[in-house]
């Protein structure tokens, strides 16, 4: 008993003596240099991110790398003699020749926001007396270096840093760590931006400038698609679709009576634009080998979803909404061809619905689940801001095994951190499939926030596909504006027998009937 | 995904953290000095402030964009400009009850069109109110003023 107290007492005291100390530990940053990243065609050139640039700064000039620094704002003063900032104006041969003969400088770095990538916080504590929480975070950098005597980019770099932050409560006393993520990919980038000058310049004295950049249209001008590329399962496919392509086509090469062709046949040429971090979490699921997934995007008669994305110097179009938020910033600014080609479909193993049906065994049934892919728009606020319609969380359970756990990583308030898509859309449906045994199952939609779990049964016979689908974001006037009664309403929409295929048609907006859609018994 | 937000909101993010742990406190103590640098968004030579128009930051705000160039108040005071007409946006974020927002921070911005005159200082405002008819309130006054020329400004 005394030894016991002995060491309550002993640990009483190192707690008390650690405070509230706040330890930082180093991580590593990860830097690669990529053609993944896009400079938006309305950059503008700014001075930047004051203490990024100091730090930056400070970095490249502690290292002794054999460059010299210029002054940011001589140097936009000299390059943008009448303001404006655009870099299109910077980037011309007379512009870039007297600017350089003006301040010497003959690289510019061009260094895009930080990107931050945020966890929601787990762990569990009861205020001010014990407990346990995390958070992880992953920041990264990007910059793209041109070479203003030839007005070509040198390379585009992206230098991240992920760390997890930790903290432990007892009583009053808490000790933690902080990932020092953001000096470490600081560091990487700015290593790396002197290792690409001096290769560029043969290690000869140069003299750079380091500048912001900045688009009208979204606050990340410089974009990276490494998470694309990192979550992209189908490496190495090829396109069959092009850029350039006329819808008319697009259609002739994908027909108009199914949606899908088999084994990627229907390409995955910008599965880097049309698959984002969104989806991420149906993409892990592809590693389970029961799970098919199939993901569309459409084509858009109107053309007011379809745009034009640059990539790689080749112009594609892009699906806009859905998928707004990295996408936005590649189109703005192009010019607009209602003609081009719509963006991709990924179709791994399911050649269509129809075939869908019929690859049924009579032994075993098929749960598809449609619209996850609304769930981006779950997450939003009346505008009395007061009601809160949707949901931060979501899980189907099949027999209480978890099929999907989406988390939203929008901002810390909920909302879009881009554009906010456009209800009725109808694009990009996502179907997931999951096999079912003969029998009873238990379906559950779980919801965290106002929404209660929804709870659906189905008795599987045998060759039958049950159509899921949840109803959740599709307002009749406007975003956010779901009455909450309809909001988290759920169909489960059976029967679709082989014996009574349904043809989907891809009626020039739609992959599907919406009509049959609801029609269903 | 990757979700971009701004250093600022990141460092909340932190802030948001250690608040729910208890130590605000200890971090609102350590202080932390509002910068007094001037962003320069006019081309050309230093100018006299007689041939400038001046926009300040109120500490509430959290970041705006003038003319589309982004100026954060954790970098920045104060914005100089020519005299004209400038587009300004500005918004400020507010840690509030989960009963206004289930993430615990509320967000509002504000855009206008706004004409400027050489030698005027302006500020930038945004503050909440509490309780019942909560809301965030963003204007814009002349300094000399005290005139409000834009925005709604708290009652």
């Amino acid at each position: 008993m005394k030894s016991a107290l002995k060491l309550l007492s002993t640990g009483l005291v190192v707690l008390l003596g650690s405070g509230c100390a706040m330890a930082p530990h180093p991580v590593e940053p990860y830097v690669n240099r990529t053609q993944e990243i896009d400079v938006a065609d309305d950059t503008l050139v700014s001075i930047g991110n004051y203490e990024l640039m100091e730090s930056l700064t400070a970095r490249l000039k502690k290292n002794d790398y054999g460059l010299e620094i210029a002054d940011r704002i001589v140097f936009r003063d000299t390059a943008f003699p009448n303001g404006g900032w655009q870099l299109n104006e910077l980037l011309t041969p007379e512009n870039c020749a007297r600017t350089i003969s003006e301040t010497g400088v003959t690289h510019m770095a061009l260094i895009g926001p930080a990107a931050i990538e945020e966890e929601e916080i787990e762990g569990y504590y009861f205020p001010l007396v014990i407990g346990g929480m995390k958070a992880d975070q992953k920041l990264t950098l990007a910059a793209v270096i041109y070479d203003l005597r030839s007005q070509d980019i040198v390379c585009r770099i992206e230098s991240s840093a992920e760390g997890s932050s930790l903290v432990a409560i007892y009583i009053i006393i808490a000790v933690g760590t902080w990932p020092l993520t953001e000096s470490a990919a600081l560091n990487g980038l700015a290593d790396e931006i002197a290792l690409a000058i001096s290769e560029d310049m043969n290690g000869e004295p140069t003299k750079i400038v380091l500048m912001g950049a900045e688009s009208p249209t979204d606050d990340t001008p410089l974009t990276a698609d490494v998470e694309a590329e990192e979550f992209f399962p189908f490496p190495g496919y090829d396109s069959t679709l092009t850029a350039g392509l006329s819808r008319d086509e697009i259609r002739a090469r994908l027909g108009t009576t199914y949606l899908f062709s088999n084994k990627l046949q229907l390409d995955i040429f910008l599965s880097q634009y049309a698959i984002k971090s969104d989806l991420r979490t149906p993409y892990d699921m592809l590693g389970y080998p029961e799970v098919d997934l199939i993901i569309m995007a459409e084509y858009d008669r109107d053309g007011t979803s379809t745009s034009i994305a640059k990539h790689a110097g080749k112009d594609f179009a892009v699906q806009t909404d859905r998928y707004e938020l990295d996408f936005r910033r590649r189109i703005e600014g192009s010019a607009y061809d209602s003609n081009r080609v719509v963006t991709t479909l990924v179709a791994p193993t399911i050649a269509s619905m129809d075939s869908l049906a019929t690859d049924v065994s009579p032994q075993q049934c098929l749960l598809v689940i449609h619209g996850m892919d609304e769930y981006p728009n779950l997450v939003h606020q009346g505008p009395d801001r007061k009601h809160w319609w949707g949901s931060t969380r979501l899980n189907w359970r099949l027999d209480n095994k978890s099929l999907l756990d989406w988390k939203p990583k929008y901002n810390m308030l909920g909302k879009p951190t881009g554009p906010r898509p456009r209800p009725n859309s109808d694009l990009g449906q996502l179907f997931v499939t999951f096999p079912l045994s003969k029998g009873l199952h238990e379906l559950r939609l779980e919801w965290d926030m106002q929404m209660p779990d929804v709870v659906k049964f189905i008795e599987c016979a045998g060759g039958e596909i049950f159509y899921v689908s949840t109803d959740i974001a599709r307002p009749h006037d406007g975003w956010g504006l779901v009455p909450k009664e309809q909001a988290g309403d759920v169909h489960i929409n059976a029967t679709w027998s082989p014996t009574k295929p349904r043809r989907v048609l891809m009626h020039g907006g739609k992959w599907f009937d919406y009509e049959w859609h609801h029609s269903m018994p | 995904m990757i979700m971009r937000i701004s250093p600022l909101i990141a460092l909340r993010l932190k802030v948001r953290l250690l608040s729910v742990l208890g130590l605000a406190l200890a971090l609102t103590m350590s202080g932390c000095a509002a910068p007094t640098r001037m962003y320069k968004l006019y081309p050309g030579p230093e100018l006299p402030s007689e041939k400038l128009a001046i926009l300040n930051l109120s500490d509430r705000v959290d970041q705006i964009r003038v003319d589309d160039i982004t100026i954060r108040r954790g970098n920045y005071s104060s914005v100089a400009l020519l005299p004209g007409t400038h587009k300004i946006e500005w918004e400020a974020e507010f840690l509030v009850s989960v009963m206004v927002n289930p993430s615990g921070w509320d967000k509002e911005e504000a855009a206008h069109i706004q004409d400027l005159l050489a030698g005027h200082s302006y500020t930038i405002h945004a503050d909440r109110t509490t309780g019942p008819g909560y809301d965030i309130y963003l204007w814009l006054t002349d300094d000399a003023t005290g005139h409000v020329i834009a925005g709604r400004p708290k009652p």
